[in-house]
């Protein structure tokens, strides 16, 4: 059918318009300048720098960043699960600086002015900026669960942002006797990656099943349903037989109180679960920097313009990342690149006093269940009425033979490496 | 929303030779929206096939391969029952044929 000569004709006019478009792109919007400035380095953040100054090499590019290093959180569980060293979930931002020409500033933004479009750093220093793009990730909500506050983080880590709690959960889940009951408190929708906490599950009874086969994973969750939940369940059921087991909201699996020195969680119904390991994931919100700003919303999340994702509330400030509210897009790190990518584009379209162009994301996200067991959900988001919407997408079989977990847990590792190559190294 | 009036001209000759053309109605729905920039669907595939892959992995990079072969074989991950993938089939099927060639098109004319 490719060989029909009105076909190909027709295609060739179409694909040229649409290219058009495309290459007509860059030439204007590099005549138009301006200073993009970045909030962030993360998965959202550091892929705007990226994608900014690909499609505009002239572009003038700032990314504010505390950190040296940023650890991803996505294979943090492998590393929980001995499955990585914590080193490899380390990436610095030297590549975008000296190569690709984006000026990073290793500091902290504290506030935005946005009457005079400059970003405040903590050391007192002033960024302007013509187009702000906020990708500050999530902060947890100290206020939501009673008992949870940065001191007893201490003692039960969240391990939601990878760094120095991931470490801390590594270190107690080593340290806990064969035979300890390892407890997660899982919180309500919606929260930075909706598979994590089933993988996590996984990778913890991977390395109990290794090192501590007469331990347990009990999951307390404050809602009745999860992300692949049938695929998690059968997946864990298969490999690590009852040592997994999950209590969901209507089976009193809702913690609302813990406490720190006895590592307790309390449920709704009054049932007290004592722990040797517990990991508390509580309810969050978006990054300071973005209520600073002001672009939040009550929900605590950013409320932003679908094909765009500029704020609501307050023009030139563009967010991206877990911190938007994308529905039905998840908050993952997956999503997070693919709203670069689109924001990029129309944050350089909006420079040029152009209609931002009709975007297009996509998102698949692996969990593993083992080091050879990989499952995975995708989807492909259009705008319709002006609304984001799944227009294709779905998850891996139930019925499916072990060539094909294997493949899934191989293209997590690829897609691992291609992804952070792609946004931080060369 | 955008606006309908932006390239008039050009979106009468698309539509006109839509019409004219039974054969491809797919192309329909992705007509009566604004074009998506071939950069922005291409941006999509970054997620995973950036180069540069890992050595012996599974995922292809796209840059400078055959156009034809890479339209083939993104038709077949599309096809009911095509090529069995892990996530291409499941994400593919947003694509209109015209979309399809200009991703290959698109890939074909970059440096490996």
């Amino acid at each position: 059918m490719s060989a029909d000569p009105v076909r190909r004709r027709l295609l060739g006019a179409l694909g040229a318009s649409i290219g058009l478009t495309a290459a007509g792109l860059p030439i204007q919007l590099s005549a138009a300048g301006g200073r993009v400035v970045i909030v962030g380095g993360g998965f959202g953040g550091a892929a705007a720098a990226r994608a900014l100054r690909q499609l505009s090499p002239g572009l003038d590019v700032t990314l504010i960043e505390p950190s040296a290093v940023f650890r991803t959180c996505p294979f943090s569980n492998l590393y929980l699960g001995g499955l990585r060293d914590y080193g490899s979930l380390g990436h610095h931002y030297g590549y975008l600086q000296g190569p690709h020409g984006i000026r990073v500033v290793r500091a902290t933004a504290v506030d935005v002015d946005v009457e005079r479009r400059r970003v405040h750093l903590h050391d007192g220093g002033r960024v302007p900026y013509d187009r702000l793009i906020l990708s500050p990730g999530i902060d947890m909500r100290w206020d939501a669960l009673e008992g949870y506050d940065e001191a007893a983080a201490q003692r039960l880590p969240h391990a939601w942002k990878a760094g120095a709690q991931t470490r801390l959960l590594h270190r107690q889940l080593r340290a806990m006797d064969d035979g300890g009951l390892f407890v997660m408190v899982i919180p309500d929708n919606p929260y930075r990656c909706p598979p994590g906490p089933y993988e996590r599950a996984a990778m913890v009874a991977h390395y109990c099943k290794r090192h501590k086969p007469k331990s347990k994973i009990l999951l307390l969750d404050a809602k009745d349903g999860f992300s692949k939940q049938a695929l998690f369940e059968q997946g864990w059921r298969d490999v690590y037989g009852d040592m997994i087991e999950w209590v969901g909201f209507s089976a009193d699996g809702q913690v609302l109180r813990v406490d720190a020195d006895e590592r307790l969680a309390e449920t709704a119904f009054g049932e007290r679960h004592r722990a040797a390991v517990m990991n508390v994931i509580p309810p969050q919100q978006a990054g300071r920097i973005a209520r600073q700003a002001r672009v939040t919303d009550s929900s605590g999340w950013v409320p932003v313009k679908p094909e765009t994702f500029e704020s609501r509330q307050v023009p030139g400030i563009y967010v991206i990342g877990d911190a938007a509210v994308a529905a039905p897009m998840p908050k993952s790190a997956f999503c997070a690149h693919a709203q670069a990518g689109v924001t990029a584009a129309a944050v350089l379209a909006s420079l040029a006093n152009r209609p931002p162009p009709s975007p297009v994301w996509l998102n698949t996200c692996y969990s593993l269940i083992a080091p050879d067991y990989g499952i995975s959900i995708s989807g492909q988001y259009r705008l319709r009425d002006n609304a984001i919407a799944e227009v294709t997408g779905g998850i891996s079989p139930l019925e499916a033979g072990p060539g094909l977990r294997q493949r899934e847990a191989d293209h997590a590792r690829d897609w691992y490496h291609v992804m952070t190559t792609a946004i931080w190294g060369a | 929303m955008r606006k309908m009036v932006s390239f008039p001209s050009r979106r009468r000759r698309v539509f006109a030779a839509v019409l004219a053309t039974p054969f491809l109605s797919t192309v329909m729905s992705v007509a009566a929206a604004d074009p998506v920039p071939v950069t922005t669907l291409a941006y999509g595939c970054m997620g995973c096939h950036a180069a540069p892959a890992a050595e012996g992995s599974g995922i292809r990079t796209l840059a400078g391969r055959d156009a034809d072969d890479l339209l083939a074989a993104m038709k077949e991950y599309r096809a009911p029952g095509g090529t069995a993938s892990t996530s291409m089939h499941r994400v593919i099927g947003g694509y209109s044929d015209v979309e399809l060639q200009a991703l290959a098109d698109h890939f074909a004319g970059q440096e490996p």
